[in-house]
């Protein structure tokens, strides 16, 4: 297949530049254009042929830099495509360069915020944290995130994950303003018990801690007293400062 | 007069079929990687309404095992990366078809053994991420496969349990928010391993019931807005744990009926939204749990149709 025969289809102009990146591979292009994985829109053939280009690379165990360019296409055409993915953790294992997976990093923000319920990016977000081993930045992404979903289940549990993974303590202010926000908010309880204690928290024996808050539990609930979180939690604290006090 | 009016069974089968061959539409291409999920949503449905004979089972059969893999798992599709989800979905439709015996069990087995990691939870595949629902998903294909002497099912509990929050609900994984999707895997994986006396049975039937509205529909979580597949998950879950009855099963009915596209068909996730094929299945699902004599009776723990189970 020719560079003449592609430039004639109506593509793209990245789409295009990808294509002539690849010249070399691309001679049996099209029998992994596959029709019933078209799509309706305007660049219908766009996405066929970057999904087409992507399998030749896949199929090649290319990891290489223009195998991200063309993966990365691939993976804003269709973010919850998971093998996309996986082949891109693929690369940048194989590549180790600390500036791939910074600029990684970037790409998973951008997607993330477009995305914020999708499971491949989140996880992806764990994999590079852990070559990257930047708990800070994972803090900070995760507070932007909740400030546009507050409830937003992936990103508790992977500042949960973070947390726990780098061991971060001094999370009791950032659970009290969610709570602030939104004092029936769920998830922001329930962050707020796992990050006072949990068991790796030296305060986890503390009668003293839940007693505090057992009154925080129960100032919130004079705002409102129909919160089902806070109901729970104060039912939480107080029996298990029952249980430490039985144990002294 | 019938509480499950107005169902109309045949608008809805015509709906799941046109979504199965609407191939130039935007949800099916963004729905290609898990498309072995998508038909496992299909084609219960169109079995749930009495309608599975109107699919091409042996091109769906043969499409099913071209997305398995040398591993023995299955991928979302051709060219797919394998997966316990998928391969459970892929499982599943075999069952449907009563085709198992076409399966090389042998490998699925060893691919979901090689799963499990030594604390006893599932990893969803190589990649390594660990979720409460992947230990359901490994437990219930092992059940439908009836070999889950093949993994440690002591640890695959203990995994579960460690996943069991204060409030009687349950977490992706330890210490994470309580979830009506996360309850129903580990409902799940607890009652197919006949574990459910680990746990407060009652306070988990509490925290279930508590997720109904007053819309009649049921939430995953606190202070959040129902769906129709919660109709699912959290009425599997109260059914396993024989407590149905704690919720008002009218209302919910109600709830799940005006969810219906009564001119296009289909079921959407809340009255007015768009229907589509994954929240169509759990909403006809719920029904079936809740005794719509217009579908099969369908299994709260395997979410298939009670005949194929006995």
């Amino acid at each position: 297949m020719s560079q003449s025969h592609f430039q004639d289809l109506d593509l793209r102009t990245d789409t295009k530049a990808l294509l002539e990146l690849c010249q070399d591979v691309i001679q049996d292009i099209e029998e992994y254009i596959k029709p019933e994985r078209s799509a309706p829109i305007k660049y219908e053939i766009d996405f066929l042929w970057i999904s087409a280009l992507f399998r030749i690379l896949l199929k090649r165990k290319e990891y290489s830099e223009r195998a991200l360019k063309v993966s990365l296409a691939a993976i804003y055409n269709n973010p919850a495509d998971y093998s996309c993915w996986d082949f891109r953790r693929q690369i940048l294992k194989s590549l180790q360069q600390c500036s791939l997976f910074q600029q990684e990093l970037e790409i998973c923000n951008e997607l993330c915020l477009q995305n914020p319920k999708n499971y491949q990016i989140w996880f992806h977000r764990r994999f590079l944290c852990t070559f990257l081993e930047n708990p800070l930045q994972e803090l900070q992404f995760t507070e932007i995130t909740l400030l546009e979903d507050a409830k937003n289940y992936h990103a508790w549990s992977h500042r949960q994950w973070v947390v726990d993974h780098f061991q971060v303590l001094d999370e009791e202010a950032f659970s009290k303003k969610f709570l602030e926000m939104d004092f029936r908010n769920n998830s922001a309880w329930n962050y707020r018990y796992f990050t006072l204690f949990s068991n790796m928290r030296t305060t986890v024996n503390s009668l003293e801690l839940r007693q505090s808050e057992a009154s925080y539990a129960w100032e919130m609930l004079q705002r409102s007293f129909m919160n089902e979180s806070a109901w729970y939690y104060l039912w939480k604290v107080v029996n298990d400062g029952k249980s430490i006090a039985a144990s002294v | 007069m019938d509480r499950f009016t107005p169902l109309p069974v045949d608008l809805h089968q015509q709906y799941l079929c046109k979504a199965q061959n609407d191939t130039k539409s935007w949800e099916y291409f963004l729905t290609a990687h898990k498309r072995i999920s998508g038909a496992y949503w299909t084609l219960t449905s169109l079995d749930l309404l009495h309608a599975l004979e109107t699919t091409d089972e042996n091109a769906i059969i043969s499409w099913i095992f071209s997305c398995q893999h040398e591993s023995g798992g299955f991928g979302g599709n051709v060219d797919q990366d394998p997966n316990l989800l998928s391969t459970l979905s892929a499982v599943q439709c075999l069952a449907l078809y009563r085709r198992l015996d076409e399966l090389d069990s042998e490998k699925v087995i060893s691919y979901i053994a090689s799963l499990q990691l030594s604390d006893g939870s599932f990893m969803g595949d190589v990649w390594g991420e660990v979720d409460s629902r992947f230990t359901y998903a490994a437990i219930l294909c092992l059940s439908i496969l009836k070999r889950l002497d093949v993994i440690r099912v002591d640890k695959a509990v203990e995994f579960v349990i460690s996943c069991l929050n204060f409030d009687g609900g349950f977490g992706c994984i330890p210490g994470a928010e309580s979830h009506s999707g996360q309850v129903f895997c580990c409902i799940g994986a607890l009652y197919l391993t006949d574990s459910l006396y680990r746990i407060d049975q009652e306070l988990t039937g509490w925290w279930l019931a508590e997720r109904q509205l007053k819309n009649g529909g049921l939430n995953g979580r606190p202070d959040k807005k129902a769906d129709v597949c919660y109709s699912w998950w959290v009425l599997s879950s109260l059914a396993m744990l024989n407590k149905l009855d704690w919720i008002d099963s009218s209302k919910l009915i109600e709830f799940i009926l005006h969810c219906q596209d009564l001119e296009n068909g289909g079921i959407a996730d809340y009255p007015d939204d768009r229907s589509d094929v994954f929240h169509t299945f759990f909403g006809l699902a719920g029904l079936s749990l809740l005794g719509c004599p217009q579908l099969k009776r369908i299994h709260p723990a395997y979410a298939l149709p009670l005949e194929i189970i006995s």
